[in-house]
């Protein structure tokens, strides 16, 4: 990738880390080199700290309070905060609701919710999915009733809602209308986690964290002032943008840093009296899967190249995400190989950091990671789903 | 310096431009008004295995000569436009001797320069066809490790080796010879480079058919008598030349298996939505839907690695050619193969052209190969940029 930048990308890329190496708290160092993940609140305060220095919202445009930077310098900023130990930016606020709200809100919600988050004062979660709606989203069934007095009354479940338990408000996809198709009667509100009847419990995930939970809404009022857009209108909303959030998340700058963690692991990992790293055969298998991730960069800086040259990709950008994911657990599976019976002593990061015994240090988070991200193939468009996507849109079966 | 450093690339040239687009489409359609598949059959099965008057139809449009420079008697292009033609050319199964010609045997004549740039405006012509003759048995070539040997005897080189399933042999009227000047120890430092006519007393070429219905030549080199005038480069450029000539060849490779990768999905989605078991079209059926769309994944990275690797050899980016490389040979006999798959009973008939495109694909993987070396290359290209810059784990 290095020889396509030019010299004012790379130059843009120097200051970009430059700033980072500047600003960054060595809280942050620490816990990367420890591989403790970061919390909440350090989330909250980086995102802060990016906004004050002007750098809060990358793919907004200007006018919002944005970067207004090319998809490509976006692209090299959020990977230079992960190469860096930095915690991403949450994608629920910027690259999900905020892009809606300036895309189909009121006046007054642009004015009240966009710099709300960009300064990390409102952290926001997603409520789509539910028990009966996952990949088959258009079935979902939480109600929310317009009364007379200007209120939607909101009753139901929703599930998987990641961060819901540190989020203060949701955006939420619920049902308004019973009579026609069902893609119709879906409406955008926007519900504040602490109104009365709202419930969060937690739901753990295979590798013992709580990252997700269940919603319930039992009477649930919300005004009519939340509401995105018109009644009816909000599948049409959340699948206007969903392309540009297939673009960045094929996970490219984490894939990066877990072949460098593969290659550190295999250097230092013995079998045998022999260093892992002389292990051909294991050194070419990573070798095949770094080629992968070459090839997969270059792809998206392609469909990147392409949407700059006005000619935006269509659906088949999707296929970033299928490769991407699977490359990261194919990466993970590695690591875990890597590792040995030594990934065996396991904690969660909620017990905390001490939970987890000292002498097993190197292996820290391996488990852990490769548990989770089994999620990659099926949040964001399960891989199947995804190819009934292309095969319909692309390729016209 | 033997490589083009001077040339800039940018992430916009992940994508062909306008021009070339249009290049590509008449390329495309040069292909499919020139004959059919049986037509095709009759033409490769039969002596020499290509068409004389399309050789001559394509150099007249320009494309023989279309990378060679104007002082040359060409037009001056790029690799990038030369590769469209590739990629056109290749969805048609073309077995004309363009890239031996044009991407790899014009280009060494002008990077060596010398009195063989002489010949380059036939080349440009369509006079005149090229093949590299560099490969040997068990694995030698690339410059390394060449049993073919250049004596300089009182002025004259006398060369003696045999080379082994040299592509297009059999259809050039030169070959450009690697060989190992006698006497040099050192191996990268001993390559030099030959211009030797398949006319010439003591060089004997046997012909080999491949399963692809390709003509290779077994090059039999015994006392051959040249010139000084035949010299092309002297260590150690030859090493370096080889090495640019077999980056170029990649990229055609790469081209050429993009233009069949396309073709072979078309045919197969055509299949599939025309084809009716159980009283439904097979493109009604998920399981054959999923698998359609991997092979549609497969043909957009092949997409991706075409232009990956055509920068990367302009830019000599070893690195970028290793994963090109090692894509290749993963990418290429997967498309073929789920296209026989999707194709059930049909695929396996020898009349259909699918197969004919199978077997070319299986045969650029093969000569793109073998994956164990491949990967070991790329791994020390790799860990040389590492150790520049340490990534952070």
């Amino acid at each position: 990738m290095e020889v396509l930048l030019s010299a004012e990308d790379r130059r843009f890329r120097d200051e970009i880390r430059d700033f980072i190496l500047r600003q960054r708290p060595l809280a942050f160092l620490d816990k990367a080199r420890r591989r403790v993940p970061f919390s909440p609140d350090d989330h909250r305060l980086w995102q802060r700290m990016l906004n004050d220095a002007g750098y809060g919202a990358p793919a907004w445009p200007v006018e919002q309070g944005g970067c207004g930077w090319s998809p490509l310098r976006q692209m090299l900023f959020a990977e230079e905060l992960l190469l860096h130990d930095c915690p991403r930016q949450s994608p629920y606020g910027l690259a999900m609701v905020g892009p809606i709200i300036m895309a189909f809100g009121s006046e007054a919600q642009k004015r009240h919710y966009l710099p709300r988050i960009r300064s990390a004062d409102d952290w926001w979660c997603q409520g789509y999915s539910e028990r009966q709606a996952g990949s088959d989203l258009a079935s979902l069934a939480t109600s929310a009733r317009l009364g007379a007095d200007g209120y939607y009354t909101v009753n139901g479940h929703k599930i998987w809602t990641s961060t819901a338990h540190e989020a203060n408000m949701m955006f939420a996809l619920v049902r308004t209308d019973n009579t026609g198709p069902r893609q119709q009667g879906i409406t955008f509100l926007l519900i504040p986690m602490d109104t009365p009847g709202l419930t969060v419990r937690p739901l753990r995930t295979l590798d013992g964290n709580r990252t997700i939970n269940e919603v319930f809404f039992d009477d649930v009022r919300v005004p009519e002032a939340n509401r995105v857009g018109e009644a009816g209108k909000g599948w049409t909303y959340s699948n206007a943008l969903l392309q540009n959030e297939r673009l960045l998340i094929a996970d490219i700058p984490r894939s990066k840093k877990r072949i460098a963690r593969i290659k550190t692991l295999a250097a230092t990992t013995h079998r045998g009296g022999r260093a892992l790293a002389e292990d051909v055969g294991f050194m070419r298998r990573v070798a095949l899967l770094e080629a992968d991730l070459e090839v997969l960069q270059m792809g998206m800086l392609r469909y990147l190249s392409e949407l700059q040259a006005g000619r935006a990709p269509g659906p088949e950008v999707a296929l970033l995400k299928i490769r991407g994911s699977e490359i990261g657990q194919a990466l993970n599976a590695l690591l875990l190989e890597a590792a040995g019976r030594s990934a065996l002593p396991y904690a969660p990061s909620d017990h905390g950091v001490d939970a987890y015994p000292d002498e097993f240090d190197d292996y820290r988070g391996i488990v852990e990671h490769h548990l989770f991200y089994r999620a990659s193939t099926i949040y964001g468009g399960a891989t199947e789903i995804l190819k009934s996507v292309i095969a319909k849109r692309v390729l016209g079966v | 310096m033997y490589w083009g450093f001077d040339v800039a690339y940018s992430v916009a040239d992940l994508t062909p431009s306008d021009e070339a687009r249009m290049l590509a489409d008449s390329v495309a359609r040069f292909v499919d008004d020139r004959y059919s598949h049986p037509d095709w059959r009759a033409i490769v099965d039969g002596e020499p295995g290509y068409c004389q008057a399309r050789w001559q139809q394509m150099a007249d449009l320009g494309w023989t000569g279309l990378a060679i420079a104007e002082v040359d008697g060409g037009y001056g292009g790029q690799l990038a436009e030369l590769l469209q033609v590739v990629e056109g050319l290749g969805r048609g199964l073309a077995t004309e001797p363009l890239v031996s010609t044009a991407v790899i045997g014009a280009d060494l004549i002008a990077q060596c320069g010398g009195p063989a740039r002489a010949i380059l405006p036939r080349v440009a012509q369509g006079e005149l066809r090229l093949a590299l003759a560099d490969e040997e048995a068990e694995g030698r070539g690339g410059a390394e490790g060449l049993a073919t040997v250049a004596r300089d005897q009182g002025g004259r080189w006398h060369l003696a080796g045999r080379k082994w399933l040299v592509p297009d042999a059999p259809h050039a009227d030169q070959l450009i010879v690697s060989a190992r000047i006698q006497g040099v120890e050192a191996e990268d430092a001993a390559c030099a480079l030959f211009l030797v006519p398949v006319a010439h007393p003591g060089v004997e070429i046997t012909v080999v058919r491949s399963f692809d219905r390709r003509r290779l030549g077994q090059v039999l080199m015994t006392g051959v008598e040249l010139d000084q005038q035949s010299l092309l480069a002297l260590p150690p450029h030859g090493a370096a030349l080889i090495a640019r000539a077999r980056a170029r060849l990649l990229a055609a490779y790469a081209a050429e298996g993009l233009g069949l990768a396309q073709r072979v999905l078309e045919l197969t989605r055509t299949y599939l939505s025309a084809r009716e078991q159980f009283g439904s079209r097979l493109s009604g059926f998920q399981v054959l839907q999923h698998r359609l769309v991997d092979l549609f994944i497969a043909v957009e990275e092949l997409r991706t690695v075409a232009r990956m690797a055509m920068i990367a050899c302009e830019l000599a980016d070893q690195r970028m050619l290793g994963a090109a490389r090692i894509k290749l040979i993963q990418l290429l006999p997967m498309v073929g193969r789920q296209a026989i798959q999707l194709h059930g009973g049909m695929g396996m008939s020898d009349e259909y052209p699918l197969g004919d495109c199978m077997k070319r694909l299986e045969a650029i993987a093969l000569s793109c190969g073998p994956i164990e070396q491949v990967l070991d290359h790329f791994r020390a290209a790799v860990s040389a940029i590492d150790q520049v810059a340490p990534p952070t784990p």
